[in-house]
């Protein structure tokens, strides 16, 4: 720095990257929420699978100029390999050791019909308390 | 003994993921932590630096090259009054620093800015070419080109010596005390000699002003046509820019051309920044006569009081006389910082419009690109199941045929 300080006002980098990550992060698609029947549809999804991911991804590789397939020298795509092993490790470790915890808040409506004595019974209430439940992802 | 091959003992998948997982424990140990900067404004990297970082990298090179000229065109502009407005700023800044007061009516700067901009403004309008001649020469050298009087030339020559380094654009944390006098004589014997030096691969490249330059300054400074609008003298840096890039792709290589222009054009913009004030103080008379005949008398004050010269600074710099160091300097700190200000307004301003561009263009080919892939896969499900259909119905037909030749394959069981 010279003997004239830049004015501490005007020392604003910090500010300006703040800035322009929220230009960014504004910019970000905001999925919409899905409606229980699209939800309910995802019962005939076939779940992950690391080959075809794999396959997709490699797919692409031409779009940014890595071959595919052996190399020109007859050696082996070290880059096809990685990417099938990353692929497939990554969907195994989501398949078998990931956990979604699902929360269903208080105040559900539960609408229960059964019958007595008397005849047949109705009856309308509400979760009192929020209630967890877990899952998987396949 | 005959010769023994070693045998390579293979491992099991157990114990061959193990020792991959071990070794690479402890190479992921190896890695240092992250390090958390917490870092004092003054040793970040300055508004400016960081402004020139992001333009390089998302948008080019190329566009710093316009934002540059569009400062040099803005501050220059005859038909602005940016730099008049810089400098009656700066001119209150230094008044209020030094305890004076042209009126007790109101503050120095309203004062300067109803009584004195005016008639700054018609001043710069001729000298604001000359002002940017003196920039150029003071960079350049030699003193000869510097002014028609030997005095002037041997003072000029000593401004443009001390005002290196003045005010920087950027957070320099390193200690360059040792250098600082080197680079002072260095700069002074390059001055004398007329040149500047680019060191580019090893070669010095030295490059003077252009023969012409003279015939240049005059056609802005004095035309021959008086009846039309005044030109810009931002034209001044574009010669000179375009010269220096000349010179390099004549002397070294024309590879290096473009680079050392562009590398010179930003030179030249902390160059304005130090050396403007002793440009600019032979055409503030007018103002200092004004504020000398205000509402509380004659104050006595001359340029030397109000603007200081950048060897006055240059001694007082860091020699324990903190008060009288920011008396002296509170002009050139003003406008040094007020200019530092504006060129990081214009590459914010330009920055934004371009980011935001940059932004929606992404987003619409991210989006495109999604779509296109997501069309894609649904069609190759539909073409999988209607595949599998297919398959299905060339089961249930193979099996149809199948059947009439059961009598053979069942006859051994029906005889």
């Amino acid at each position: 720095m010279g003997c004239i300080q830049i004015d501490p006002k005007l020392q604003k980098s910090e500010e300006i990257a703040e800035f322009f990550s929220f230009l960014l992060s504004e910019a970000r698609n905001v999925l919409p929420k899905l409606s229980i029947p699209k939800i309910l549809l995802a019962k005939l999804r076939p779940g992950l699978d690391g080959s075809i991911l794999a396959n997709s991804v490699i797919s692409r590789f031409n779009e940014i100029g890595i071959p595919t397939g052996p190399l020109e020298n007859g050696s082996p795509n070290v880059m096809e390999a990685y990417t099938k092993m990353l692929c497939e490790e990554i969907v195994d470790s989501i398949q078998s050791d990931s956990r979604t915890d699902i929360a269903v808040d208080s105040g559900m409506v539960v609408t229960a019909t059964g019958a007595n004595a008397a005849g047949p019974v109705v009856t309308t209430g509400a979760n009192p308390a929020p209630h967890t439940a877990t899952g998987i992802i396949v | 003994m005959a010769f023994q091959t070693p045998i390579g003992v293979p491992l099991t998948e157990t114990q061959s993921n193990l020792l991959a997982q071990l070794s690479s424990l402890k190479s992921f140990l190896s890695i240092p932590d992250k390090r958390v900067m917490n870092l004092d404004k003054s040793r970040q990297i300055s508004s400016f630096d960081y402004l020139l970082r992001l333009t390089q990298s998302t948008i080019g090179e190329s566009f710093v090259d316009v934002m540059f000229r569009n400062f040099i065109s803005k501050l220059f502009d005859p038909n602005s009054t940016k730099l008049e407005e810089l400098v009656v700023k700066s001119l209150a800044k230094s008044l209020d620093a030094n305890g004076k007061k042209i009126s007790n009516s109101e503050t120095n700067f309203a004062w300067l800015q109803t009584n004195v901009q005016p008639g700054l403004h018609t001043t710069f309008l001729v000298a604001k070419a000359i002002i940017a001649k003196q920039i150029i020469t003071m960079i350049f050298g030699p003193k000869e080109k510097m002014d028609t009087s030997p005095e002037k030339q041997t003072q000029f020559l000593n401004y443009a010596t001390c005002a290196e380094g003045l005010f920087s654009v950027s957070n320099d944390t390193s200690d360059t005390d040792g250098d600082i006098e080197f680079n002072t004589v260095q700069l002074r014997q390059r001055l004398q000699a007329g040149q500047i030096i680019f060191t580019i691969s090893c070669q010095d490249v030295k490059i003077s002003l252009p023969a012409n330059i003279d015939d240049v300054f005059n056609q802005v400074i004095n035309p021959t046509n008086t009846s039309t609008p005044p030109v810009n003298p931002a034209v001044f840096f574009d010669v000179i820019s375009t010269h220096v890039g000349n010179e390099t792709q004549r002397i070294n290589s024309p590879v290096n051309n473009n680079a050392i222009s562009k590398s010179f054009l930003q030179i030249i913009i902390e160059k304005i920044m130090n050396l403007i004030t002793p440009a600019m103080e032979p055409h503030l008379a007018g103002a200092l006569t004004k504020i000398n005949s205000g509402p509380n008398g004659n104050l006595g004050l001359t340029s030397v009081d109000i603007l200081s010269d950048p060897c006055t600074i240059r001694n007082l710099c860091g020699a324990g006389n903190e008060s009288e160091f920011k008396k002296k300097s509170a002009f050139t700190a003003s406008i040094s910082n007020l200019l530092f200000a504006m060129i990081c307004s214009i590459m914010l301003q330009l920055l934004i419009k371009e980011i935001k561009k940059l932004i929606a263009n992404a987003l619409a080919k991210r989006a495109k690109n999604k779509l296109q892939r997501k069309l894609e896969k649904q069609k190759q499900r539909l073409e999988i199941l209607d595949s599998v259909q297919d398959a299905t119905s060339a089961i249930q037909k193979s099996n149809a045929a199948l059947e009439t030749l059961n009598d053979i394959f069942n006859f051994d069981k029906q005889a």
